[in-house]
């Protein structure tokens, strides 16, 4: 056969190919043009002006002891109620972990009795692969009216081998989808973690806050459909110098990240921002805040005034406090020392010491709660958290990870990790938050004006 | 029942398996001095294939065998496919053997977007490539015009892998929407590597020996 004879057939050989070729890149650029545009953010919405008293009011979700309960998360009920979701089993990180819930509501000022959503095997059955842990659970709700929640499994290896996993309710709670698995990695889908609380997009789309610990210790935003597909990914740090984003939505264009530092930080909080809705990201760079490099949570007042609840100490979660900031982030002042054990001085106590420290402090928000019989359920709070926070007969206090929200009322909505053995609530209504505001603003003008004098 | 995309899922990591498990019992035979004749692999390796096959979607516990291999390595490229199902239609002798200059340039397109991709989505730099697979329209165009250069350059591997990649994502055929997802996972990048170093040695030795 002559070599044009021989180049014809091959040519004719790859003709089919060329066809395929074609149809599938019509196919994909159908796709990639039909994907959804970039979309400013939403933010809150302006609730006017609050005529109720200023009021906090601080609970316990749920009184019973027994378990290890990490990383609370909290979402507004059409009806007003609140849904909490944390884990809890075991220890973290233990097979028989499950993502727990339970209700509140403010007009009883009571929480319900915490039920099961989700737990291990359900997870792995829904997934059809096999799961070793879940963790952290975190919830939102779409424009839809959905309720979305989102929390860590792990298949492989330790955290750093986390991938997110998904479902959605139309009863606010009461029942839930089948688990689907997010896709948000390349190398095996491994190392992508929730902790930070979602926020919206104006067209409907959601923000996820996410981190990546294997390897890297990194901060990224995906943006998911109502359906959870994931439409984009934006990273806000890289290296290893970040994680568990927080993203506090100032305006349609402007928001303010805070984030817990990575390896080799300056124990202080890293802080990103962006002027045109997520497209770019200022350079990570230290706030004023100090941080152990705990969790942090925040978030933005319709006028724009941002708040955050952290550990704002050095070391250790002994102490954790509420503060905010009227210029976007640039300095912050303290609103309310929400739990302080710093006197101990980070060292840890004996066993009774601790036990007497948990009862007076579980009592004084049992008494507050109007809880019956408190005395007695002091003495089972003591018992359970010195079950998990005793080794050794070393105790330590640890009041973290918190995470906050504002409701329709305009009220501020705080859960937080106590002594890993209780989830604590703290309920600011508008206006305390408006109070202390007016108050702290008084006092931080009055010591700028003296220290100016002097 | 599974949804569609587990049901791919599983599908796929399972036919994978059961593919290299059967050539890499014929290789331990060929090794053993037990050869097959291309006709007796015509058989033996569809029905060595099929037997793993439905031993991964026989029950351990909760779930099939396969979904505890899920579990680890997650959904495989199509690219992978494409190269484990050309794999044993050469072992059925159904294809004709590439040339081991197309086959090192098959091998260096992967490690290259391997290069690409895993250090970025690893947190190496600010920007991230993996971003691109959200249906970035230049980077549709990008793999166009490789998948071109394939048919050009007789690679029909390439152009094979990337099209029906592409065409998996347009429809929706894994639980991923990121177009890198069907275009490359890291068993494939790490065998690509492999062989490429593999050449390259032998190059070497090959020159050495002259």
């Amino acid at each position: 056969m002559s070599q044009v004879a021989k180049s014809r057939a091959t040519s004719r050989r790859l003709l089919p190919l060329l066809v395929l070729t074609l149809i599938a890149f019509f196919c994909g650029f159908f796709k990639s043009f039909n994907r959804p545009a970039p979309a400013s953010f939403l933010p809150p919405a302006d609730v006017g002006q609050a005529d109720a008293a200023p009021t906090l009011r601080t609970y316990f979700v749920s009184t019973a002891g027994g378990p290890h309960r990490h990383a609370p998360s909290l979402v507004e009920l059409r009806d007003g109620r609140l849904r909490a979701f944390w884990f809890s089993g075991s220890r973290e990180g233990a097979s028989d972990v499950e993502i727990r819930s339970a209700v509140f509501d403010p007009r009883l000022g009571q929480w319900g009795a915490e039920t099961t959503v989700i737990d291990r095997m359900t997870t792995q059955r829904a997934l059809w692969r096999y799961v070793k842990k879940l963790g952290n659970p975190v919830v939102e709700r779409s424009v839809d009216g959905k309720l979305h929640l989102y929390y860590v499994t792990v298949s492989l290896g330790g955290w750093a081998g986390s991938s997110i996993t998904t479902m959605d309710s139309g009863d606010d709670g009461l029942s839930w989808s089948s688990p689907r698995r997010l896709i948000t990695s390349p190398f095996l889908n491994i190392s992508t973690l929730v902790k930070g609380a979602p926020f919206h997009y104006a067209d409907g789309t959601i923000g996820l806050p996410v981190y990546h610990e294997f390897i890297g210790k990194f901060a990224e935003v995906l943006r998911l459909d109502t359906g959870g597909a994931v439409l984009d990914k934006q990273r806000l740090t890289h290296g290893r110098s970040a994680l568990q984003p927080v993203v506090l939505v100032r305006d349609v264009a402007r928001a303010q990240v805070l984030m817990r530092h990575g390896e080799g930080g300056l124990n202080r909080v890293m802080g990103t921002t962006t002027e045109d809705a997520g497209q770019h990201w200022a350079p990570p760079a230290n706030t004023e805040l100090a941080n152990p490099s705990a969790a942090v949570a925040g978030v933005a007042l319709p006028g724009g005034t941002l708040l955050t609840v952290l550990n704002n100490i050095e070391s250790n979660r002994d102490a954790l406090s509420l503060l905010a900031s009227n210029d976007g982030g640039l300095t912050w002042r303290l609103l309310h020392t929400l739990e302080d054990q710093r006197a101990l001085g980070g060292q840890p106590i004996d066993p009774a010491a601790y036990a007497v420290g948990i009862q007076a402090l579980a009592q004084e928000t049992l008494t507050a709660q109007g809880a019956k019989s408190s005395i007695a359920n002091a003495q089972a709070f003591a018992a359970a958290s010195s079950k998990i926070m005793c080794i050794e007969q070393r105790c330590n206090y640890e009041f973290s990870y918190p995470y906050l929200i504002l409701t329709a009322r305009g009220d501020v909505q705080l859960v937080y990790t106590w002594n890993r053995s209780f989830i604590k609530h703290v309920e600011f209504s508008h206006a305390w938050i408006e109070a202390r505001l007016k108050a702290t603003l008084r006092n931080s003008t009055k010591a700028y004006d003296n220290a100016r004098l002097h | 029942m599974p949804g569609f995309t587990d049901l791919t899922g599983l599908l796929g990591i399972a036919l994978a398996t059961a593919v290299l498990c059967a050539l890499g019992l014929q290789r331990l035979c060929r090794w053993r001095y037990v050869s097959t004749s291309p006709r007796e692999s015509l058989f033996l390796l569809p029905a060595i294939a099929g037997l793993v096959l439905l031993g991964l979607f026989l029950p351990l516990g909760d779930l099939p065998a396969g979904a505890y291999l899920r579990g680890m390595v997650g959904d495989l490229s199509i690219t992978t496919l494409v190269l484990i199902g050309y794999a044993a239609l050469r072992q059925m002798v159904v294809l004709p053997p590439m040339s081991a200059s197309r086959s090192n340039g098959a091998f260096l397109v992967l490690v290259l977007a391997a290069c690409m991709l895993y250090p970025l989505a690893l947190g190496a730099a600010p920007f991230d490539s993996y971003r691109w697979g959200y249906g970035e329209p230049w980077f549709v165009g990008l793999l166009l015009v490789v998948a071109l250069a394939g048919l050009t350059l007789r690679m029909p591997l390439v152009t094979l892998s990337i099209s029906l990649a592409v065409l998996a994502w347009a429809a929706g055929w894994y639980e991923s929407g990121n177009l890198w997802d069907y275009l490359i996972d890291p068993m494939v990048a790490g065998y690509a590597v492999f062989a490429l170093l593999n050449s390259i040695a032998w190059l070497w030795r090959l020159g050495r020996s002259r």
